[in-house]
């Protein structure tokens, strides 16, 4: 198993780096750069005052130049200073991150809960009433874009009713509860889809064991039911959804940066857009490198307990 | 190698999202310059401000010298994010007031109206015909926020630091070529030519002043805890750099009527119907709205304030048709004045908040003319005359367009297309449209033409090394008007900027669509919020909270 995580780890290096590379390539081939983007709404600069901004941030170097200094500085921790505010690129991140992460374990609970909940329900009894609604509603929540949901849920739940806050994370010097509270609808609206996912995994995989010689012969045994399944069949069952679940934690840090606009939640989504905006390349990369590293690790953590669960992946490991 | 490739498309698909959600829903990631306004005559005009709005800001709060009450706070957001909160780095437009305002007294200021009033400067006056040395009378028993006294000495070593450091909102400073401190309640600065919108960027950001102890501490630290005389104190600890800024009421604050409120946050929030939402919801109590979102805010009880803004359109530069050789013939540009229709648009495409305009100076600006006359009337058969007598049946012309201007565009290239002119609209990236139009390479500019005084739109729109006139086209009258205004009193100014206002529209400079009305969205326990011309966040001196 150490060999299997060591080798995971090692084969992420050059992954990152060739991450860390491609992002600061396409980032520069966008159009206009930080000295034109923070220049843009300024009526009287003048060509000079433009080149005057673009050398003091060091961006009329060649090109590999600054590509050299950038990974140098990566090598070390380094990941530079954001062009727009000059303030450290690694302490914006972290100070964003925490968000972004709670966010995204609120969705990834969200769609755990639900999703395996009616999963089960559906897969226990295929083809019947309450399987045919949570199909239904599974493909209905695939369909709906998460930031539409986002929208609407704003609309009832903060707008009309005034139960929850409409956005943010919480006024200055918020309690821990305050917090989490504005977490509740951007976490719904980021694991509606997500839920649907796992529902639909949960639904066929765990028709699938039902239907299968294991189930069978452990019926024949005359096992109850009770046990059969909840001893036997979900274990059996749950494996493909671990992995499904996995991919939907990664993926909803991609999600959570359109859901932190909608809610204008103060994430490392929302610090994304905004240095895209203003061309601000080391808070892209900074965000690129960032959230390439947790998926490489969340694939690593599913991996190990996939093959943890599975018998047959551990056999073909050895 | 198959978990590899799915890494590898993950951290694309992120980017490629990133990059996809660029532009907001209004115009002022467009080009929407820096607002502004500001002048001398301190007449109000019939368009200023604040139509739904409280009293003016003499009938202030009741707070009165008690300071402000107790646990009051004021929650107001703006759509730019903070570049930074060191006024002389600060490289954005005026937009930024709403986040420099609250910590900063500057030496004059301005009225909601824009006429100019004192302010830590209690009088100023040129001293020669040549308008180049000012004298500044100083405000006593100023200090600021750690206790430094504030005495002309700050006021050499502000201006000093702003001419050191490159942020564009102090560049006029780069115009003073000495600053004295005669006595501790005045300076003489001299100027080394003269500025007729000089005493206007005092009474902006580069007239603001921070506290020269706090310098000391470096350029980088500044920026992270900044020191002004203003309002209300910066509090580092609770703020939360890109998404809150947090101020807190300044005990010794030498003129307590305009702290309305003891805690200020100001929130940045890109995306509007976020915005509308968190102020429906009552997280918020001033925003910035979208032109959209103006009837259903209202609908739903609460206050919606406009001020005039920027004038908005395109800027036909290529006069001397060096690309479009079409454009040379001033028929030609005349006639696309006459084929579109400016009520029209204002009303399909912004809901009525906008005036509807040709001219380049609008009519809100103090030190033009209060009601330029309107040249153009919306008349297609003028249009196709004119076409015909240039000798042409239809041209085809290519404009840069992005976000909000974009559905303005569709519109005007349709009311061009009735009458033979073909425009193609390409859609720029965000943040490119400005360094497009100056760039010579594009006969049209395209955006919002925003500045505080007329003069800064001559230095910006008309003079021949304007950035904004990349094809450095002349004009003898327009020059000569130029050389006029450049020493002219107040008063006469006002006669020359019409008149030079007039001459360019006639000879159509420009396409210009509409002033805009900038909306803001009110919580109906507001009180007193009075925007000022110009300005397109939400400056909250005076403003308190029911």
């Amino acid at each position: 198993m150490f060999e299997f995580i060591s080798k995971r780890i090692l084969g992420a290096i050059p992954l990152l780096f060739a991450l860390v590379t491609l992002t600061f390539f396409f980032t520069s081939l966008m159009p206009g750069d930080a000295a034109t983007a923070i220049t843009d709404q300024s009526p009287l600069a003048s060509a000079e005052d433009v080149a005057e901004i673009r050398a003091s941030m060091g961006l009329d170097r060649p090109f590999l130049e600054q590509y050299v200094d950038y990974m140098g500085g990566v090598l070390q921790g380094d990941l530079g200073r954001s062009l727009f505010t000059s303030t450290p690129v690694t302490e914006l991140i972290s100070s964003r991150i925490v968000g972004t992460f709670a966010l995204a374990l609120v969705g990834t609970m969200i769609a755990v809960v639900i999703g395996v909940g009616a999963g089960i329900i559906a897969g226990l009894r295929p083809h019947g009433v309450v399987d045919r609604v949570v199909t239904g509603l599974a493909t209905l929540g695939i369909a709906m874009p998460n930031f539409w949901v986002g929208l609407l849920l704003v609309w009832v739940f903060a707008v009309t009713l005034g139960w929850l806050p409409a956005g943010g994370f919480g006024q200055p010097g918020a309690s821990f509860g305050d917090k989490m509270i504005t977490l509740i609808l951007p976490g719904i609206a980021l694991g509606t889809s997500a839920a649907a996912h796992v529902a639909r995994q949960m639904r066929g995989s765990l028709i699938g064991v039902m239907e299968g010689d294991l189930v069978t012969a452990l019926d024949v045994r005359g096992l109850p039911r009770r046990r059969v399944v909840l001893r036997h069949a979900l274990r059996n069952a749950a494996i493909p959804v671990l992995t499904v679940v996995g991919l939907l934690a990664a993926r909803m840090l991609g999600g959570a940066i359109v859901i932190e606009q909608v809610f204008a939640f103060p994430g490392i989504g929302s610090l994304a857009v905004t240095a895209v905006n203003t061309r601000d390349i080391p808070v892209v990369q900074g965000v690129a490198l960032t959230v390439g590293l947790v998926v490489v690790v969340i694939n690593i953590v599913t991996d190990v307990v996939h093959v943890s669960l599975d018998p047959a992946a551990r056999v073909q490991l050895s | 190698m198959r978990t590899w490739y799915r890494y590898f498309s993950m951290g694309l698909v992120a980017v490629m999202g990133i990059a996809a959600c660029g532009s907001d829903d209004d115009t002022s990631g467009t080009g929407d310059a820096t607002d502004a306004p500001a002048s001398t005559d301190g007449s109000p005009s019939e368009t200023t401000a604040a139509p739904d709005s409280a009293a003016p800001s003499d009938t202030a709060n009741e707070a009165g010298e008690d300071g402000p009450p107790a646990g009051s706070v004021l929650n107001v957001a703006h759509r730019n994010p903070n570049q930074t909160l060191d006024l002389h780095q600060a490289q954005l437009s005026s937009a930024q007031l709403v986040y420099l305002d609250p910590l900063y007294d500057s030496l004059l200021r301005r009225e909601p109206d824009g006429a100019l009033v004192e302010g830590l400067a209690t009088s100023w006056d040129y001293t020669d015909d040549g308008k180049t040395v000012l004298e500044l009378d100083l405000r006593e028993g100023v200090t600021f926020h750690d206790g430094t006294p504030f005495d002309a000495d700050a006021v050499v070593a502000n201006i000093e630091r702003g001419q050191r450091l490159p942020g564009a909102m102090t560049a006029p400073l780069d115009n003073i070529e000495a600053v004295e401190a005669v006595d501790p309640q005045s300076v003489t600065i001299s100027l080394s030519q003269p500025s007729p919108s000089f005493l206007t960027d005092l009474a902006s950001v580069a007239g603001m002043m921070a506290s020269p102890t706090a310098f000391e501490v470096g350029d980088e630290a500044f920026a992270v805890e900044p020191v002004g005389s203003g309002p209300w104190t910066y509090v580092p600890g609770e703020s939360d750099p890109g998404s809150q800024r947090v101020y807190d009421a300044f005990e010794d604050y030498w003129n307590p009527v305009d702290q309305g409120v003891e805690r200020l946050v100001v929130f940045e929030i890109s995306d509007g119907a976020a915005r509308r939402s968190a102020l429906l919801s009552g997280q918020l109590d001033i925003t910035p709205v979208g032109a959209p979102d103006v009837d259903p805010i209202v609908g739903d009880g609460f206050d919606v304030v406009t001020v005039p803004t920027s004038p908005l359109g395109w800027l036909l530069l290529d006069r001397d048709g060096e690309i479009a050789a079409e454009l040379a013939d001033p028929r030609v540009r005349r006639a696309m004045n006459y084929a579109i229709d400016r009520q029209a648009i204002v009303d399909v495409v912004f809901f009525g908040n906008g005036e509807p305009n040709d001219q380049i100076f609008p009519a809100w600006m103090v030190g033009a003319s209060e009601t330029p006359s309107a040249i153009y009337d919306y008349d297609p058969d003028r249009a196709r005359e004119l076409l015909a007598e240039a000798g042409l049946d239809s041209i085809d012309l290519v404009v840069n367009s992005l976000g909000a201007l974009r559905a303005i565009d569709e519109v005007v290239q349709a009311f061009l297309a009735d009458v033979g002119i073909n425009v193609e609209i390409n859609i720029a990236e965000p943040g490119t449209l400005g360094s497009l139009n100056r760039s010579g390479d594009h006969p049209i500019a395209n955006g919002a033409y925003g500045s505080f005084h007329p003069w800064e739109t001559v230095e910006s729109v008309i003079a021949a090394d304007g950035p904004l006139n990349p094809f450095g086209t002349t004009d003898p009258a327009v020059d000569e008007l130029i050389e006029q205004a450049r020493t002219a009193s107040d008063e006469d100014a006002v006669a020359i900027y019409e008149e030079m206002g007039r001459l360019v529209a006639e000879e159509a400079w420009h396409m210009l669509s509409f002033t805009l009305l900038t909306p803001f969205g009110v919580s109906p326990e507001v009180e007193n919020f009075n925007p000022v011309v110009g300005v397109n966040s939400a400056v909250v001196r005076g403003v308190t909270v029911g």
